[in-house]
């Protein structure tokens, strides 16, 4: 093949410019720590590296839905077990009281300090977290028991979404807790009642009084282990999510992270193909006929 | 008889003979990096022999050198190839990049992009939803809702912008394939009345060859020179272009130059429906078509990214835009039971939150300051939407490469036909020297010969005779 001056500068040049643009790309690779920097550098990868990450980020906002959700139980949970302990306080007094040894005095000394249990278990029910009342349902910005012990809240649950469609409610009934279905139920009219036998003093009713106490305890222990159930279920998503978020992270990173080891390695390997084409390219290009013509 | 002085009329013809050769070889040598040069070969051939009649029978004497024509080295079959590819891979690089600014549009899978916005929105929804009394979470769904919008508006600015762009760009090329063709009739005139005149005009077919190379980067075109059958005795050419694809397609002829003869192209854009170019030529005869991808050059990319591929884009977009918006309304309007939408507008370019909205009345549930029951809902779309953006993105994707790997190939093989055309066209210094010095020697010898020739007339004017 006839070979002119044109030809040798143009394949120089074109061999130059691809060992070059091979370099930039794997420097973009290197310095990005990706090896998919846009979509054209892997279709398939992309798509899948762009499902993966609105997963991952779902499951991130899903994990801090859960712990969030995690924080109210617990809350809830600590006040169903003061509530308790207030609760069989309140029911030891009035076993107490049906004592007949007690003094009028002394027995006014009791009720005197179960008002003081129902006032604290008021104050515990308008508990809040953050902004909301734990025990109002939806109506979080309501106390869920008003002055004269009524209950102000709703009985709807309050949903977080921990996972695909999955929802958890994280609050407890304020309704179901402290009154229950009827009167008999009621948290504060039972201790009312406690509080008007010990007055009147009749050994029989007060122990009455004091039993219905101790049947509400029975029922917040229910649904405090209900409760417990919940955290339970809660947990076991918890640590789903957390797996879910482990494999995610690696399906993501082995589509768009670069291998290092392999780009460096190519990297130092065309670099040194571009110097030594350099070389060999000072070499080559110049001389011809003329420089040997006197 | 020979003429006494015949001798020197030979040595002069040769040097200026060898004169001639060293011009061309110096020309060659002067334009070996000029662009779309050939090389030139002066012919050298003996010129018509003294026949003297001697011993009653005729004897031809050599006369010397002449030169007989200079001629362009260069095959006609490699640069019909060549300017088929150079069509070709205009045609990909040009559509790669237009592809690439596309995607360089949308800016995956980097971080700001209309994926995270899209993800940021979402996740705005479901923070809200569990925090619905939240001022701060419901400020948070307003701005990432803003940044959504924003989002989508400037990619559909964007992708107008580059529809606007190609248009210009089309009408420009149309331009340049106008001036182009009126270039090549006016040489094609001046070649004429050179050929006819016996002339090779070398530096005006390799300007003509030059202007087909450039048009074939924008069009491709199919070239033809035949013999201008009113001359029997001397090259004459008429020389046509038509535009056309590689391979001879039967119907009509799209003539851009006819020897003498130029027809001009229009290009026009039908407004509805959608860009649709038709492209005419309009001369001695009007006629009318489409511009096929077959036909390659950077044009028909133009013509066609606006034709198909933009629109295409941009309706998978406002698709995405559709999506969204019927899905929240659907959500936030409880299906039409509030009369508020959260966004109005139905494509990339318009849509738009719903400007009565605030932190304060936005609705996050049934009413009950605690409730996200809709927030959740419209949260929970992320699962659903967002798949058919991975797929568009896939799609801009696999196009680019698809364009990136025909435009390399192309671009090797453009390379190789560019190889095959130096060889046989392109000046090698070394070869020019060696003619050169091949030459030299030969004018030196020349002038030697006069030199003999004048010794030997002096022998004859001032040695001869009998007056001393």
């Amino acid at each position: 093949m006839r070979i002119s001056n044109n030809m040798l500068t143009r394949n120089f040049l074109l061999n130059l410019e691809s060992s070059l643009s091979r370099i930039a790309l794997l420097q973009n690779q290197m310095s990005s720590g990706k090896s998919i920097t846009k979509p054209s550098d892997d279709p398939v990868g992309i798509q899948n590296a762009l499902r993966f990450k609105s997963s991952v980020a779902m499951v991130e906002q899903w994990q801090s839905n859960a712990s969030e959700a995690l924080s109210y139980m617990n809350t809830a949970d600590s006040v169903l077990g003061k509530l308790t302990s207030l609760l069989q306080r309140a029911e030891e007094l009035g076993l107490q009281g049906a004592n007949d040894t007690n003094s009028e005095n002394e027995r006014k000394a009791i009720v005197e300090e179960i008002e003081q249990i129902k006032e604290q278990i008021r104050s515990l029910a308008n508990t809040k977290v953050g902004n909301k009342h734990i025990f109002s349902g939806t109506a979080t910005d309501t106390a869920p028991i008003d002055g004269d012990y009524n209950f102000q809240g709703n009985t709807e649950a309050v949903l977080f979404d921990i996972g695909n469609n999955i929802q958890i409610n994280v609050m407890v009934n304020g309704q179901e807790l402290f009154f229950g279905p009827d009167e008999n139920t009621d948290i504060f009219k039972n201790l009312d009642k406690l509080k008007t036998q010990l007055l009147n003093g009749d050994a029989a009713q007060i122990s009455a009084a004091a039993k219905a106490v101790g049947q509400n305890v029975a029922r917040v222990t229910a649904i405090r282990a209900n409760l417990g159930a919940r955290v339970n279920r809660l947990e076991a998503v918890q640590s789903q999510l957390e797996s879910m978020y482990l494999n995610l992270k690696k399906n993501l990173s082995e589509i768009e992270d670069a291998n290092m080891a392999k780009t460096i390695t190519e990297f130092t390997n065309q670099q040194n193909l571009y110097q030594a084409a350099l070389a060999v390219g000072s070499r080559i290009l110049q001389p011809s006929l003329i420089d040997f013509m006197k | 008889m020979r003429s006494t002085f015949a001798g020197l009329e030979l040595g002069k013809n040769a040097l200026a003979a060898q004169q001639y050769a060293i011009d061309t070889a110096g020309h060659n040598i002067s334009n070996a990096g000029t662009k779309g040069y050939t090389r030139q070969v002066s012919n050298l051939v003996t010129s018509i022999p003294n026949v003297i009649s001697a011993m009653g029978h005729n004897v031809s004497i050599g006369s010397g050198v002449t030169i007989e024509s200079i001629s362009r080295i260069r095959d006609a079959f490699v640069d019909r190839q060549f300017r088929w590819e150079t069509s070709k891979e205009q045609y990909w690089s040009e559509k790669l990049y237009f592809q690439s600014n596309i995607q360089a549009f949308f800016n995956e899978p980097a971080d700001d992009s209309l994926h995270k916005d899209l993800s940021n929105f979402w996740i705005a929804w479901s923070e809200l939803s569990k925090d619905p009394e939240n001022s701060g979470a419901r400020a948070l769904v307003l701005e990432r809702g803003r940044t959504l919008v924003d989002s989508f508006h400037r990619l559909a600015q964007q992708l107008t912008d580059l529809e606007n762009d190609l248009k210009s760009k089309v009408q420009v090329q149309v331009d340049q394939i106008n001036s182009y063709a009126s270039q090549i009739k006016d040489l094609n005139m001046q070649i004429q009345r050179a050929e006819v005149a016996g002339d090779t005009p070398n530096d005006l077919y390799d300007a003509r060859d030059k202007l087909v190379d450039e048009l074939s980067k924008i069009v491709s075109v199919r070239v033809t020179e035949t013999q201008d059958s009113n001359f029997k005795d001397r090259y004459v050419g008429v020389f046509k272009i038509e535009i056309a694809s590689e391979v001879a397609t039967a119907g009509q002829e799209l003539v851009l130059v006819d020897h003498d003869q130029v027809w001009e192209l229009q290009g026009e854009e039908a407004e509805d429906p959608p860009p649709n170019f038709s492209f005419s030529l309009v001369g001695s005869d009007t006629k009318t078509f489409n511009l096929e991808s077959s036909q390659m050059g950077s044009l028909a990319a133009e013509v066609e990214l606006l034709d198909k591929y933009l629109p295409g884009i941009m309706g998978e977009l406002d698709k995405l835009v559709q999506d969204i918006v019927e899905n929240v309304n659907d959500f936030y309007t409880k299906n039409g039971s509030y009369p508020d939408a959260f966004f109005d507008g139905l494509s990339a370019a318009d849509i738009a939150l719903n400007s009565s909205i605030t932190e304060d009345n936005l609705r996050t549930g049934d009413g009950n300051i605690g409730d996200g029951s809709i927030a959740s809902k419209i949260a929970a779309l992320s699962g659903s939407i967002g798949d058919s953006y991975g797929t568009l993105i896939a799609r801009l994707g696999a196009n680019v490469q698809q364009s990136e790997r025909m435009a390399q190939g192309e671009a090797v093989l453009l390379n190789q036909l560019l190889n095959q055309k130096e060889s046989v066209s392109g000046v090698s210094l070394d070869e020019e020297m060696t003619n050169i010095i091949k030459f030299q020697k030969s004018y030196a010898a020349a002038a030697r010969l006069v030199t003999v020739l004048d010794d030997m007339l002096e022998k004859i004017i001032s040695g001869m005779g009998i007056t001393r």
